[in-house]
């Protein structure tokens, strides 16, 4: 057996930078262990939030990215009918599914047995999150797929690792701020 | 023709994405499930910190080495029957940069942490511990998950680039989960 020292060389510094990403994450997570005290249930909603707007947003991203390969979209026409059409998909999937998973998270309080903030609130918290997430992350991707076509970078090497690195930081910290304006925690 | 070509882009989109992204949204609600029950021991402020550190790097982990091993299983150097040179070389590879990531990741959280304020235990030693031990416990976890995903996949006719990636994505984050809790009562909060 032997370590292939090549991967390692490759792989290594991009670990080390998204690792260094998630701990903006883990900062933003931190920090609201009061609102999850206080709000019980709400951390079962967290992961799947996450997992979700990673999904959508690494699919829009490729995508794109093929949109750009077939010359439906480049840096001179980025903003078009095409592009307009697959945001405005990933924000509907993101709206519809971020409200099945406020659904299913109250649902699975109830089921267990366990305390929970009342459905209303889940179904705010998580449809609001997915709204402005949503469209945060779309504009995002869209952006980051112009630029790199701009500078002759294949977006499809660019765009998923840095948007899934950015999906966590941003879904978290609109998750926390929406929290915070939903007045579940006086 | 354009709304046309949009209406279908976005029908065809949504269609094929969403059995995908329910068994992500219920194996999430499960990873979520998992966290309010062990709330006691995970709504401290270091142990939150460390969960998108040691589940980000996890599901990166897998990506990559599930990434090598499709690739290589297309090209037949790796045959579908879990054997061969390659296939041990490419587990000692993975296994190698779960270790060196998370070890310096720990260190990396042990002096940046508590510089952006996050609530520390009195140990600091113990967050080090916490991302150091539960990532590379996690890292043997998802590398077999991605291994036997690629491989199986392949085994069944499914092209293992479109199949390891959300398999391990949403197993990995529960894996992730329970082997900091796992790590936790070892190590005490």
């Amino acid at each position: 057996m032997r370590i292939k020292r090549s991967v390692l060389r490759q792989s290594y510094p991009f670990l080390f930078v998204t690792g260094l990403g998630q701990m903006i994450a883990g900062l933003i997570f931190g920090g609201m262990d009061n609102y999850l005290n206080e709000a019980p249930g709400l951390i079962v909603l967290i992961p799947s939030m996450i997992g979700l707007r990673g999904n959508i947003g690494s699919a829009l991203a490729s995508r794109l990215g093929t949109a750009t390969h077939m010359g439906f979209i480049s840096s001179a026409n980025a903003w078009n009918d095409r592009s307009k059409s697959e945001m405005s998909t990933a924000i509907v999937l993101s709206i519809s599914l971020s409200a099945m998973a406020g659904l299913v998270a109250f649902l699975s309080c109830v089921m267990l047995g366990l305390d929970h903030i009342s459905l209303g609130n889940f179904l705010f918290i998580s449809t609001a999150t997915g709204l402005i997430d949503g469209t945060l992350l779309s504009l995002m991707t869209l952006s980051i797929v112009f630029y790199a076509t701009k500078y002759g970078a294949d977006p499809d090497n660019v765009a998923a690792p840095a948007l899934a690195t950015a999906a966590d930081i941003i879904t978290l910290g609109v998750l926390f701020l929406v929290v915070i304006a939903s007045g579940v925690v006086p | 023709m354009k709304e046309i070509l949009d209406r279908v882009v976005i029908r065809s989109t949504v269609k094929q994405s969403i059995p995908v992204l329910l068994v992500a949204l219920l194996l999430g609600i499960l990873a979520g499930q998992i966290l309010n029950l062990a709330s006691s021991i995970i709504i401290i402020p270091f142990v939150l910190f460390s969960i998108p550190v040691v589940n980000g790097i996890g599901g990166n982990l897998g990506t990559i080495l599930g990434a090598r091993l499709s690739s290589e299983l297309h090209l037949g150097s790796i045959s579908p029957r879990l054997e061969g040179d390659d296939l041990e070389d490419e587990l000692l590879t993975g296994v190698t940069l779960g270790i060196i990531t998370y070890v310096s990741l720990a260190f990396v959280s042990m002096i940046v942490a508590p510089v952006l304020g996050v609530q520390m235990p009195i140990n600091l030693v113990k967050l080090g511990v916490l991302i150091a031990f539960s990532g590379i416990l996690l890292s043997f976890v998802v590398l077999a998950i991605s291994m036997l995903s690629a491989v199986y996949s392949f085994r069944f006719g499914l092209d293992p680039d479109n199949s390891v990636a959300p398999l391990t994505a949403s197993s990995g984050d529960i894996a992730g989960i329970m082997c900091i809790i796992l790590v936790l009562q070892v190590v005490g909060v």
